[in-house]
């Protein structure tokens, strides 16, 4: 038994590392599928693009002030925008303009944007 | 190594070792396993949690997303999953906008898992995954639904969320969770100034979530207030309350 070549325990002092090092890569791995998906879900749960097709139709009805429409015609458009803001994208949504604004030589309205769709608040006001 | 070997048995030796392994085996056999099996009905619960979440997830699009049809595949171990049609389940919300004009029940339905060897029970009702011990008072709600008011507009938005089936269906091993949406509609109902919006919840068969339920109605994203009635929340500066009612169907499981 003495005289045994003991060259080789490296190999099995290895092993044993390897085997610890891959407990800690499988408790890693295990984490990482939940924080994947809640990384995820944030990106996919923020209403970018309901946003900004609000924001597109809110200004195709200020731009069709200049067509001349009744208020009446004015209120429809409104409440279009809200009705289907709600039916289709689940949010709440209020905009309204105040008095127009001389900025850099140029006359511009200021239109007050409200979305709330229970995750995301989105308030704005734009110079249009 | 020149060591004396004279009083060195490899029979005793061998005894010895043997003796060791034996107790220990026996000390885990005693002590350890049953730790071993509550911790694998624990993982077993803790598993299911997150596929209900998934669920939760897969029904928020077929809601909010205009996604027709959604199907998940997930593993139900240590237990049973269920569907409860919304007839059958006898759990619902009442809603009133705080005058006899209007006031309307909720049939809910649920999905429930229920845990052979632990006493946990998980149900998703009405959007919302929730967690109670079975011979227990109390509930916890791991996923709120997505029911807001909003300040600025002073609008009060309830979703309900209906789970109907053909048949019953309960399963437990590998299973495909298949649902569809089946139709939705939106009601606005305009609340008169001094009036408040009272929402009333009754629990099914799946168990009693009402203290999940008031502790996500009175938090700061729903923001009611309790009444002296038990169960009955009322949310005062409403002018427009909208509930979006929609009817999720199970197809299989």
């Amino acid at each position: 038994m003495a005289c045994m070549n003991e060259d080789g325990q490296w190999i099995v002092l290895m092993g044993l590392l390897v085997a610890v090092g891959l407990f800690f890569l499988a408790l890693i791995i295990n984490q990482s599928a939940l924080v994947g998906q809640t990384t995820a879900e944030g990106v996919l749960e923020f209403p970018k693009n309901d946003i900004r097709d609000l924001r597109l139709a809110i200004f195709d009805y200020y731009d069709s002030y200049e067509e001349g429409l009744t208020p009446l015609e004015q209120q429809h458009y409104v409440d279009d925008i809200v009705r289907i803001s709600l039916e289709r994208k689940n949010a709440v949504v209020h905009f309204w303009n105040t008095t127009p604004e001389e900025i850099s030589g140029r006359t511009l309205c200021p239109i007050h944007i409200h979305y709330h769709n229970g995750v995301t608040k989105y308030d704005e006001t734009v110079y249009y | 190594m020149k060591i004396n070997e004279k009083a060195v048995s490899e029979a005793i030796g061998f005894v010895l070792i043997l003796g060791i392994v034996i107790s220990g085996i026996g000390l885990v056999t005693l002590y350890g396993y049953p730790v071993l099996v509550k911790e694998q009905s624990n993982t077993d619960v803790r598993n299911m949690e997150r596929a209900m979440i998934v669920i939760q997830n897969d029904m928020k699009s077929l809601c909010f997303k205009n996604v027709p049809y959604k199907e998940t595949a997930l593993q139900v171990s240590g237990g049973t999953f269920e569907v409860i049609n919304a007839s059958d389940y006898g759990g619902y919300i009442n809603v009133t906008n705080g005058t006899a004009d209007f006031q309307q029940d909720y049939y809910l339905g649920a999905l429930t898992y229920r845990s052979d060897r632990g006493t946990g029970v998980i149900t998703l009702e009405n959007g919302a995954v929730m967690i109670r011990q079975d011979w227990a008072a109390g509930s916890a709600m791991l996923a709120e639904p997505r029911w807001f008011y909003d300040d600025s507009t002073k609008t009060f938005v309830i979703y309900v969320m209906n789970i109907t089936t053909d048949t019953y269906m309960a399963k437990s091993g590998m299973t495909t969770v298949r649902m569809s949406l089946e139709d939705s509609s939106t009601q606005s109902i305009p609340v008169w100034p001094g009036d408040n919006v009272t929402v009333e919840y009754t629990g099914g068969s799946s168990g009693d979530y009402s203290t999940a339920w008031e502790n996500y109605l009175t938090g700061t994203s729903v923001g009611m207030d309790k009444t002296a009635i038990d169960g009955k929340y009322e949310r005062t500066d409403v002018s427009k309350l909208v509930i979006k009612e929609y009817r999720i169907k199970i197809r299989d499981i």
